[in-house]
């Protein structure tokens, strides 16, 4: 048997038999470095397994009730700022889509500035035949559609609306609601 | 575990803050004492205790309820608590920094006292010298009573590193334990009379 069997024996504190104790007893006699270990470690085992546990400033629970109410806050905030930011990504992706086929015909900057430039003004221009349309149906449809349907059009409008603000500031506390339930 | 104990974590786990709450007041103690044991400073391990407990909170629906759920928050501060003792670096601390610790005065003997609070801040320079993982290892199976089979649980690792583990740290500890000088004590007692006066 070597040395390093015998540290085994001296420090794991399992229980041995009359002959391995005999054979330690031997060892210990000719290993100066193994009596050595074994007096530190009978001084030092008992203050091991007597020390004592320590108590936290007074106050612990409410600090972390405190903490846990910071902690939600800042995870709700965080979840919230993650939608805004999905949909301004979705949007963001959505105007690439429209506008980096046009740019693909655009081979300098100048005509990219033409490009821009003429695109401004045939948005000012659309607007402008749109406001004319506009006021020849605003002036001819009323005396052709019924008051009823004008209602339900604005009704369904005003529920668009409603729908989509709530989607804006609920949906996001109860996907983590859902998660919550379903982690 | 007890009735009341069972009761708050089976409503802890339907979302139930206040029953929470109540575990946290519970377990605050061995939580906090295993941080502090770690950080070896009570502010870090106040920090290291709540983010034990809000990781816990966080995680209650995957608990397992065949384990004890003391096991379960001790395993989470340990893991906690390496983690940071790892990016920091904070493999040992200079004893004068290190906190004075309550030792409770059981014994008549003054001399007596002093020489285990003398010993208690020896023990805490040698945890120190320790790695963050060997460190945890003595404290589970000596502050908590861990089998290795539960330290294995809790940190993560096979019985076998465990049980090598324990025996590196402890042969570590013994080589550099020396009894303590009466001039220590002496020193201890003169100090702890200034502080008194
Ligand atoms: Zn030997």
């Amino acid at each position: 048997m070597n040395h390093s069997s015998y540290e085994e024996w001296l420090l794991s504190g399992e229980e041995l038999d009359q002959e391995q104790s005999q054979a330690l007893q031997n060892h210990l006699q000719s290993c100066p470095d193994c009596t050595n270990l074994q007096k530190s470690w009978s001084q030092l085992e008992p203050i091991l397994s007597a020390s004592t546990q320590v108590d936290p400033a007074p106050g612990f629970t409410q600090r972390w009730k405190d903490n846990l109410a910071l902690r939600r806050a800042q995870q709700q905030r965080k979840i919230t700022w993650r939608f805004l930011g999905f949909l301004l990504a979705g949007a963001l992706i959505f105007f690439l889509a429209l506008v980096i086929p046009q740019l693909g015909s655009l081979p300098t900057p100048i005509g990219s500035l033409d490009w821009i430039v003429f695109s401004f003004i045939s948005i000012l221009a659309g607007i402008g035949e749109l406001q004319e349309y506009g006021w020849i149906f605003l002036s001819s449809v009323p005396l052709i559609v019924p008051i009823s349907i004008w209602i339900i059009l604005a009704y369904s409008l005003f529920s668009w609306s409603c729908i989509w603000f709530f989607s804006i500031w609920k949906l996001p506390a109860l996907i983590r609601s859902k998660n919550e339930a379903h982690p | 575990m007890s009735s009341a104990e069972a009761q708050w974590l089976d409503l802890a786990r339907k979302g139930d803050d206040d029953a929470f709450g109540n575990l946290v007041e519970l377990y605050q103690r061995p939580v906090f004492s295993l941080c502090y044991r770690m950080m070896s400073d009570s502010g870090e391990a106040e920090d290291a205790a709540q983010e034990t407990f809000w990781r816990a909170y966080q995680a209650l629906k995957r608990y397992d309820p065949q384990r004890p759920f003391l096991t379960w928050l001790l395993s989470i501060g340990a893991h906690y608590c390496i983690d940071q003792l790892r990016k920091k670096r904070l493999a040992s601390l200079p004893l004068d920094v290190l906190p004075e610790e309550a030792v409770p005065d059981s014994s008549a003997d003054p001399e007596d006292h002093l020489s285990r609070v003398e010993e208690q801040r020896r023990l805490r320079q040698l945890l120190g010298n320790l790695g963050p993982q060997d460190r945890a290892a003595i404290i589970l199976r000596y502050w908590y009573d861990l089998s290795e089979e539960e330290i294995g649980e809790s940190l993560s690792l096979s019985v076998s590193a465990v049980k090598s583990r324990l025996h590196r740290s402890r042969r570590e500890l013994a080589s550099q334990w020396k009894e303590p000088q009466p001039q220590i004590i002496r020193n201890e007692r003169r100090r702890h009379e200034s502080l008194i006066l």
